[in-house]
Formats: C-alpha cells, sequence, structure tokens
C-alpha cells in the first residue's frame, strides 16, 4: 500500500471577525503517522475540515496527491476519515456502515469486517444510541476504514477511549503507517500521541507553531541543571555565569542552557562545596506547552487592531 | 446516482420512523374517514349558513375515499422533511458527504429515495379511508360508489398527491434543517394555520380565490375533492393545477434549501 501525501498548502479560513486558520500549511508523508497538534480551538478541525472538503477555505488549498477531496473518485478508497462520533441513535452499527457501503463501492460483507477489525463484531446489531462514547469512537474508525482506503484521517480519535482502547489505537494506525498508509490525526495531549506519532505540527491560534519529526522537536527542549550549596554567596556569584539562571529560596539554584558537566567542572574550579547537582530536560509536553502558549498580551492587542 | 439512492432508502429503512409515522397515518385517516363516513350519513348536515347541505353520493364517498389527503398529508410530509432534517439532527451530514462529496447528488437521491415511501403512504392511506369509509357507508345502506370512474379516478390521484407531499417534505427539509422547527412549523401549518387561513380567506369575497393556493387546498384540488368544499366553504383548482402548485411549494423550499443550508459549510 502506498498511501497519498497529504499537503496542507497556505489555507486560511476566516469568519465574520475570527480567524479560525492562518495560512496553515504542512505536509504529512506515506508510511508516517502525523500527529497536528494543538490546544482546543487551535484550529484543527476547520483546518481537518477544510482538507475534507466539508468547509471551504477562504484561501490556499488541501490535497492527497495533488488532488483535492472533492475531486477525488470514490474518496472512501482513498481517505478514511473520522471527524466525530456522530451517528444516528436509532441505526444499528450494521445499519450504520450499511447505509454508507453503497456510496464507498464496496460490497455489503465489508461492513462485517470492519466491525470485526474494531472488535464491534458483537455489538453489531445494537443500537448506537446504546453505545458507551469509546464504542462510538471504535464505530467511527470502523466507518473510516469501510473502503479499505490507503490514508486515514482522525480528529482527535484517543477521546473517549479507555487506557486499553487508547493502546489498540496506537497499534493500529502504527500498524496502518507501516503498511505504506499516510496517518494525518489530532489531538489536543502530546502525551496521547508521543508513542504513536513519527511527525508533528503544532498549531496554536490559527497558525502552525512548528512541524519536524517527533526527534527535532525532543531536541528543541531546553536543559537545565540543579544544584545546591551551602555556600549561598558562593552559589549566586558561580550561576550568574549562565544567563537567566535563578537561585529559589531553599538554596537550590537553576542554570540554564548548560549540562551538568559544564556546571561542576566550574564548581570544583571555583572552589565551591557541592551538595546535588543534576540535569533535567525540559519533556516533551513542557515544549508543546511552550510552543502553543498565547503571544505576549501587547502582540495580541496589535493583532485585534489590525483585525 | 443509483448508489445514493440505494444509500438513502437504506438510512430510511434503518430506522423505525418509516413504519411509525405510517402507522400513525393510518390511524389518523381511518378515525376521520370512519368519523365523517357516519356523519354524512347518519347525522344531520348542516353548512356554515345553518342550511342543511344536500351532498351527492359521490361527492360525500370522493371526501371519505380521499380523506389522507384532507386530514393525513401531515405525516407524508414529516417524513420526507425528516429524512433531510435528521442528518443536521445528528450531525451525519459530514459522514455522508465524506463519502459522497456532491451535494446535489445528495438531494437527488433523497428525492429519488422518497418516491418508493410516496408511494406506500398513498396506497396505505386509500386504502385504510376507503376501507372503512366503504364498510361504514355500506353498513348505513348508503351506496359504496366504488365502481364509478369519477370515483375511482380520485382514489388515485389522491395516491400522487399524499406522495407529492412527501417530496414536497424533502423541500422543506432542505429549507428548514433544524428538526425541531420543522416539526412545529409542518404540525403548526397543516392543522392550524392553513385551516383558519382558508376558512378566513372564504369570508373575503376578494381574497378568497388565493385560499386556492394554499398548499393544502392545492393536495386537495388534485384528488378533486375535500372536506372544505364538500361543505361548501372553498373551491378548489384543476387537479393538474394543485399538483402543479403543490410541487412547486416543494421545488420552491428546495431552491431556499439549495442555496443556504447546502451551500454551507458543515462544521
Amino acid at each position: 500500500m502506498e498511501g497519498p501525501r497529504i499537503v496542507v498548502d497556505g489555507l486560511t479560513k476566516r469568519y465574520d471577525s475570527v480567524v479560525a486558520a492562518q495560512d496553515v500549511g504542512f505536509v504529512a508523508e506515506p508510511g508516517r503517522v502525523t500527529g497536528f497538534l494543538g490546544p482546543n480551538g487551535a484550529g484543527k478541525t476547520t483546518t481537518l475540515r477544510a482538507l475534507l472538503g466539508l468547509l471551504t477555505p477562504t484561501s490556499g488549498d488541501a490535497t492527497f496527491d495533488g488532488t483535492s477531496y472533492g475531486r477525488l473518485v470514490r474518496p472512501a478508497t482513498v481517505v478514511g476519515a473520522h471527524l466525530e462520533p456522530a451517528f444516528h441513535p436509532g441505526r444499528t452499527a450494521r445499519g450504520h456502515l450499511r447505509t454508507l457501503a453503497p456510496l464507498s463501492g464496496v460490497p455489503d460483507s465489508r461492513c462485517d469486517e470492519v466491525l470485526a477489525m474494531v472488535g464491534l463484531a458483537e455489538a453489531a446489531d445494537r443500537r448506537v444510541g446504546g453505545y458507551s462514547l469509546g464504542m462510538r469512537q471504535r464505530l467511527g474508525l470502523a466507518t473510516a476504514l469501510l473502503g479499505d482506503p490507503r490514508a486515514l484521517v482522525l480528529d482527535e480519535p484517543a477521546n473517549g477511549l479507555d487506557p486499553a482502547g487508547i493502546t489498540w489505537m496506537r497499534a493500529f494506525v502504527r500498524a496502518f503507517a507501516e503498511r505504506g498508509g499516510t496517518v494525518l490525526l489530532s489531538s489536543h495531549l502530546l502525551s496521547e500521541v508521543e508513542q504513536t506519532v513519527d511527525d508533528v505540527v503544532i498549531i496554536a491560534r490559527g497558525t502552525v507553531r512548528h512541524a519536524s519529526s517527533l526527534a527535532d522537536l525532543s531536541a528543541l527542549a531546553t536543559r537545565e541543571v540543579a544544584l545546591r550549596s551551602p555556600d549561598a554567596d558562593g552559589l549566586a556569584r558561580l550561576v550568574a555565569r549562565w544567563d537567566g539562571s535563578t537561585v529559589a529560596p531553599d538554596g537550590t539554584a537553576t542554570v540554564r542552557g548548560a549540562t551538568a558537566a559544564e556546571v561542576g567542572a566550574e564548581a570544583f574550579a571555583a572552589g565551591l562545596e557541592v551538595h546535588h547537582l543534576a540535569e533535567h530536560g525540559e519533556n516533551l509536553e513542557q515544549v508543546f506547552l511552550r510552543l502553543t502558549k498565547d503571544p505576549d498580551p501587547e502582540d495580541r492587542l496589535d493583532e485585534e487592531a489590525a483585525a | 446516482m443509483s448508489a445514493s439512492f440505494r444509500s438513502e432508502l437504506r438510512k430510511a429503512l434503518s430506522t423505525r420512523l418509516w413504519w411509525v409515522l405510517l402507522l400513525l397515518m393510518a390511524a389518523t385517516v381511518v378515525f376521520f374517514a370512519g368519523v365523517f363516513a357516519f356523519a354524512f350519513t347518519f347525522g344531520d348536515t348542516t353548512g356554515t349558513d345553518g342550511e342543511a347541505l344536500v351532498i351527492a353520493p359521490r361527492d360525500m364517498a370522493i371526501t371519505v375515499y380521499t380523506m389522507g389527503v384532507s386530514l393525513g398529508y401531515a405525516f407524508p410530509l414529516a417524513f420526507g422533511a425528516l429524512m433531510m432534517t435528521s442528518e443536521f439532527r445528528h450531525r451525519t451530514l459530514a459522514t455522508t458527504l465524506l463519502a459522497q462529496p456532491s451535494r446535489s447528488r445528495l438531494v437527488l437521491g433523497k428525492l429519488t429515495a422518497a418516491l418508493p415511501f410516496a408511494l406506500l403512504y398513498g396506497v396505505v392511506s386509500a386504502i385504510a379511508s376507503v376501507g372503512v369509509g366503504a364498510a361504514a357507508f355500506a353498513l348505513a345502506d348508503q351506496p359504496v360508489m366504488l365502481d364509478d370512474p369519477d370515483v375511482l379516478r380520485s382514489i388515485a390521484l389522491s395516491i400522487v398527491a399524499m406522495g407529492a407531499w412527501m417530496l414536497v417534505g424533502v423541500g422543506f427539509g432542505s429549507a428548514v434543517t433544524n428538526q425541531v422547527a420543522a416539526i412545529v412549523i409542518v404540525l403548526g401549518w397543516t392543522q392550524l394555520v392553513e385551516p383558519i387561513l382558508r376558512l378566513a380567506l372564504g369570508f373575503v369575497p376578494a381574497l378568497a380565490p388565493a385560499a386556492k393556493l394554499l398548499p393544502g387546498a392545492a393536495g386537495e384540488a388534485l384528488a378533486g375533492s375535500s372536506f372544505y368544499s364538500a361543505a361548501g366553504m372553498s373551491d378548489l383548482l384543476p387537479a393538474w393545477g394543485g399538483l402543479l402548485v403543490l410541487l412547486s411549494y416543494g421545488a420552491i423550499a428546495a431552491g431556499i434549501g439549495w442555496l443556504t443550508s447546502l451551500r454551507r459549510d458543515v462544521a
């Protein structure tokens, strides 16, 4: 299986006074899982819906191997999408899939296949109104898989899943990408998809803040060294050599942008008695929060004035 | 196109709505056909001017046998509207459009899938009113009139009228996509607003012809009789005119829906 390359280019969606997405651009490569990450209201769903032809962008475009969603022939066989677990409550899971089988161009037997794939075979003839959120998420994924697509676009697929469900979902999308498929999935929690994604696209307030492999994102983590000394004056003098260093009231100093080895060597040279020396990396979640945090209040005022 | 038709047909058949509304319609038609058949045959019938009405057996038969078109048409209308509004109510429109992005095919699929149900509702309405009406006439030793070609023609056209109402419903549902609003408007219009309007317009000679163009009156015109016209309260268009006016309402509503709700972003 060779998944399509998903390209979002210069996508802007403006409502009356709100800019939901501003010049959003990124690529999701086949054979990889791309995480589309950002806080609630960042513009993830707007971008995904524009990518899937459900809303018309103000400008820019989004394509699958160069073809927009609306121009795909039998789109369900190219892209499987799951946006929100919305179903008619009076329909059974099988009944729901059977309404889509003719449009997806697959035989009815495919409905039972995908129900088995997501573990809903037993519940196939129950009305969806009685389903838990986790079961609805599974049925949403089954819907996405109905046309045997080469790409998956999933909006917050882990929402409402229990830990076992999240583990299952991870394994599922990893296997899909390893077979060559393209996976683009959104989440507001980096930790939720950290073990699943190869690439990350971070969006906040409608603009892409960062796009790279997960490894490159980790490299953005700033390092910190914590050290303690009974000699408060000596400690303050030592850490003053690094910009942005602080000394907490309990006598613990934090040095930014240096390794434990560098700080240890300087302390030894200065003859400072050190009781504790440890290096802490900023974790990925902190990098994510730093990249998505709102700009300074002054910048925001400028933006509002411009709008 | 046939894929959209099959998809929409399966949507309609996979929930309980189609037979629940069908049973409610049959019960309503049975009740009113029975009430009117007995009222015509056993009761003293007076018109709005207090004078005794003389209703020919043929008019009586046509009025009773097409009772669905007079008092049961809210059901096919509501079913047609719900075919469209349930996509918005349950937020399934996105899933539908992901499998088949063309919105014009979506509407055509719903209209064509409504046709078999339109026929079904029309036939059941005719069977219910003729069954109860004929039994009541026979019981009262009145002519059953089922060998009269005009009566048979009216019964056949009543099936067409009930079907046309369902198509009007699909159009209406595309214009008013909020399901609660759609149901309230369907019930309010058919049970309250139009009956009052028809009565009120009947009292104003200058406006009386306008009553013929109301959708309910158009539907009755198609079947060739109505409870109101039998009671001497209003005139009707010719049958072809009734069909034309009724379908125009549906087409105008569908046009409004096409230009508004079906153009909108699906969020």
